[in-house]
């Protein structure tokens, strides 16, 4: 079983050689977050598998025909998946080809089975299925709890490396089985990064993050090594116990497996030698989608695909962070921390903090005051439409501000005591600015906050020629709470109310009270 | 005390923010202040059709000078409602909580004078009793420290489609302010209505000519049927004036007592009938002072229509 933080240890361990030099690879990527009974929904299990065969179908070499992408497809998938690339292995083989099969699974394992949805495989019979594979190298990485057992009885080691043989032939032949823990220890997934710990420090290793040598390459020891020191770091001090990735290192043969060639992909980022520290790149959602432990003395690139990323840096005396916007697209981009922008820390991007959003908010809703009296005699309802401008994270982490206009009005009558009543048209133009706070959950926000506002409530007496309009112009301050609803990554259904006070002084002083609420289609302009 | 400082300043600070007319008391006082409509006197608009038509017995003059003569007064209502009506279009100038009132200030159409107008509501039946509301409209010289009312009025009722009052017209003081022109009579104008009930009644006592009317006590009923009655004065062409109390029914058929006063001397009265295109059906004019060619008398007094508000009794010959 997996419990909360799970680190993945996953990859690195791909190819003795690299697919420059005409290995041909094969990748089967499972991500399976329902363990069946006795097992808790896993958040990040399909994330994990889908951030793998991205990372390896891009620079791992593995072309997207040669790659399966299992998302909660149960053990008889898994197994036919397995069979089918085992063919087409061996079906490389038989032509010349030097050929390597990576499985890498995130899910529950428990009891020595992989536990896909209700159906299992034992652990034993994953290990025969690598080690009677018809390919070169064979590469397991499993990211599950006690997953450490698959190596068992051959001795596997938490270690934080294993020894590369040198030498100058063919290449390295044989099996490498990685697990994210001990056979006696939890993986632990974490909301932070978005990802079980293990994948996520497998998966920036990869990037780049684990190029100790700098030569453009990352390989399967130095991706090992990476998630292993990133996954024991991260879960040092985690409620789930410190997590410790094992390994099984059966490989003949010279020279390392590379797992990712970091030159022939375009876009990136590169830090230059001087830089040292802490890097996460998120994407467009806050996730973390590669670290780099950098240190200083050698220069240091990962690979990203095209898009936007945040790319954060915490100063190491805790004042506040290093963010910076970057668009990656063909050219490597440099990071230089001087052009980055500092923040303070609960600005953080990685906790939700996006920096400035902006909204655009247009609906519909209905007026509506308190007292009787003041329906009848003076304002009655109406409905509006109106539109809204909100600033997101500008003034803080979760803080908010925007304006408003709303326009409406509506026909109603005018009572007076021993008079007939009159027919009124009604018209309201409202303009305010709010200040208030979010709160996610999911796709779900809840807001709440204050609001002050300029309101215009104007009435005509269209059946009575003889009476004047009227009108009357005051401010309004108020509460204003919403509830919006993320439907997509841009547009939201928010649910509004405003309560807001008006004092009344024409015929006589008075405080009235009125709320407003508006049903409305919220569209994010930007990121 | 710090609370209640910061506390009043809010509150102040939200009235400077406040501003406009948005008053339903202001619409109530309003709706105390007589309309056109509230005032007007209206005699059925066919009444006049007859002169086009070819009369057995002749044509019923006297009721033909009906339509006009109402249309004289009701300009003058015209010109008091004119009056009252600025306030309709301006917010007042001071509100309190019986009390609206519009200036004083200067009247553009007469330079050195100053208006206001006051509406005081009370209620002497309680205070879930009908308001009372007395208007004035009042002017002065500028700089005087007092005002002379031009109309001063009251009225019982919330709404004046459906109460009492009266309106007075003080001509005199138009004068005396220099603020008359070539039409402006002497005297004054009373104005009494009553909406309450069925029928709707409109008193005007003039006491000079004015407006193209002679100096009368006019009066006029309209039910909701139709039928009326109206008290009118005209002179003549030859200066014979009549005094005619005349009830119609709804289609326009009616009856007439006329008392004369000739312009050579003389005193009278005679007494007609017509139908709905007056024409008269009959005539007892036993001085023969109703037409040119005597015998005025003729028709038949079964003719004339019976259930009428008015002139009552109207016995047989």
């Amino acid at each position: 079983m997996k419990v909360a933080p799970a680190a993945l240890a996953l990859a690195a361990v791909l190819a003795a050689t690299p697919a420059a030099a005409g290995v041909r690879r094969f990748a089967l990527v499972a991500g399976e977050p329902d363990g069946g009974a006795g097992t808790v929904h896993l958040r990040y299990a399909e994330r994990d598998a889908r951030r793998i065969h991205e990372i390896l179908t891009r620079v791992g070499g593995v072309q997207r025909d040669d790659a399966r992408l299992l998302l909660s497809q149960g053990a008889g998938a898994f197994r036919r998946a397995l069979a089918e690339l085992s063919q087409a292995s061996a079906a490389a083989r038989s032509r010349g080809e030097r050929t390597l099969l990576l499985v890498y699974y995130s899910g529950h394992a428990k009891d020595d089975a992989l536990r896909l949805g209700s159906g299992r495989i034992p652990l034993e019979e994953l290990r025969g299925a690598l080690e009677r594979a018809p390919a070169d190298v064979r590469i397991g990485l499993l990211d599950s709890c006690r997953s450490g057992a698959i190596a068992r009885t051959k001795g596997a080691r938490p270690a934080p490396a294993f020894d590369v043989r040198k030498g100058d032939d063919a290449g390295p032949t044989g099996l490498v089985l990685i697990a994210s823990s001990a056979a006696d220890e939890d993986s632990q997934e974490s909301d932070t990064i978005g990802a079980s710990w293990f994948t996520h420090h497998l998966a920036s290793g990869l990037l780049g993050g684990a190029d100790a040598s700098g030569d453009g390459r990352v390989t399967l020891a130095e991706a090992y090594a990476y998630a292993y020191a990133r996954t024991v770091g991260s879960t040092a001090s985690s409620a789930g116990g410190v997590q410790h990735p094992v390994f099984l290192y059966d490989l003949g043969g010279a020279g390392d497996v590379v797992l990712a060639e970091l030159a022939p992909a375009t876009g990136g980022l590169v830090f230059p030698a001087a830089s040292e520290g802490l890097y996460v790149v998120l994407d467009r959602s806050g996730r973390a989608v590669a670290e780099v432990a950098k240190t200083a003395g050698g220069e240091r690139r990962i690979a990203l695909a095209s898009g936007r990323y945040l790319l954060k840096k915490r100063l190491p005396d805790e004042s506040g962070l290093l963010v910076a916007r970057i668009d990656i697209e063909r050219e490597p981009i440099g990071v230089e921390d001087a052009r980055m922008d500092r923040v303070a820390l609960d600005r953080d991007p990685q906790k939700g903090f996006a920096g400035s959003r902006i909204g655009m908010l247009g609906g519909f809703g209905m007026q509506r005051f308190f007292s009787r009296a003041a329906r009848d005699g003076l304002f009655p309802p109406a409905t509006l439409a109106g539109v809204e401008l909100a600033v997101r994270d500008d003034l803080g982490h979760g803080l908010a501000w925007g304006g408003d206009l709303a326009y409406g009005g509506g026909n109603g009558e005018l009572r007076m005591p021993g008079v007939d009543p009159i027919p009124v048209r009604f018209t309201e133009v409202a303009g305010g600015v709010s200040l208030w706070r979010d709160f996610r959950t999911g796709p779900l926000t809840l807001s709440a906050g204050v609001r002050i506002a300029f309101t215009w409530l104007g009435r005509t007496f269209e059946a009575e020629q003889d009476l004047p309009s009227q009108y009357f112009f005051t401010v309004t301050p108020g509460l204003t709470g919403a509830a919006s609803w993320r439907f997509t990554q841009r547009l939201s259904a928010v649910a509004r109310v405003r309560v807001s006070y008006l004092f009344y002084n024409v015929d006589e002083n008075r405080s009235l009270g009125f709320a407003e609420g508006l049903l409305g289609v919220e569209y994010a302009l930007g990121d | 005390m710090r609370s209640v400082t910061r506390t009043t300043a809010a509150a102040l600070g939200l009235a400077l923010a406040a501003c406009g007319n948005y008053s339903t008391e202001d619409l109530r006082f309003l709706a105390a202040l007589p309309t056109r409509s509230d005032l007007s006197v209206a005699v059925p608009a066919d009444a006049s059709s007859g002169a086009a038509t070819v009369c057995p017995i002749g044509p019923a003059d006297v009721w033909l000078r009906a339509k006009p003569t109402s249309d004289n007064l009701n300009a003058g209502v015209r010109f008091v409602v004119s009056l009252i009506d600025v306030v309709r279009h301006y917010p007042p100038t001071a509100r309190e909580k019986d009390l609206r009132r519009w200036g004083p200030f200067p009247d553009e159409k007469h330079p050195g004078r100053e208006i206001q107008i006051v509406i005081e509501r009370t209620y002497p039946a309680g205070p879930d009793g009908a308001p009372v509301h007395d208007y004035r409209f009042e002017a002065r010289r500028a700089g005087d420290p007092a005002f002379d009312p031009l109309i001063a009025g009251t009225f019982e009722g919330a709404s004046s489609a459906r109460g009492h009052g009266t309106v007075d017209l003080y001509f005199e003081n138009f004068w005396n302010l220099g603020m008359n022109d070539d039409t402006t009579p002497h005297g004054t104008m009373l104005i009494a209505y009553d909406r309450v009930s069925d029928p709707v009644t409109i008193a005007l006592d003039l006491t000079n000519d004015g407006f193209g009317v002679v100096q009368f006590g006019y009066g006029f009923a309209g039910y909701a049927d139709g039928r009326g009655r109206f008290d009118y004065r005209f002179r003549t062409l030859n200066g014979d004036v009549l005094t005619v109390v005349t009830g119609y029914d709804a289609a326009g058929a009616g009856r007439a007592a006329v008392a004369y006063a000739a312009a050579g001397g003389g005193t009278g009265s005679f007494r007609q009938c017509w139908d709905s295109s007056a024409c008269l059906t009959y005539v007892d004019d036993p001085f023969n002072f109703s037409c040119i060619v005597p015998p005025c008398s003729g028709g038949s007094y079964a003719a004339c229509p019976v259930d009428i508000p008015a002139p009552w009794p109207f016995p047989p010959p």
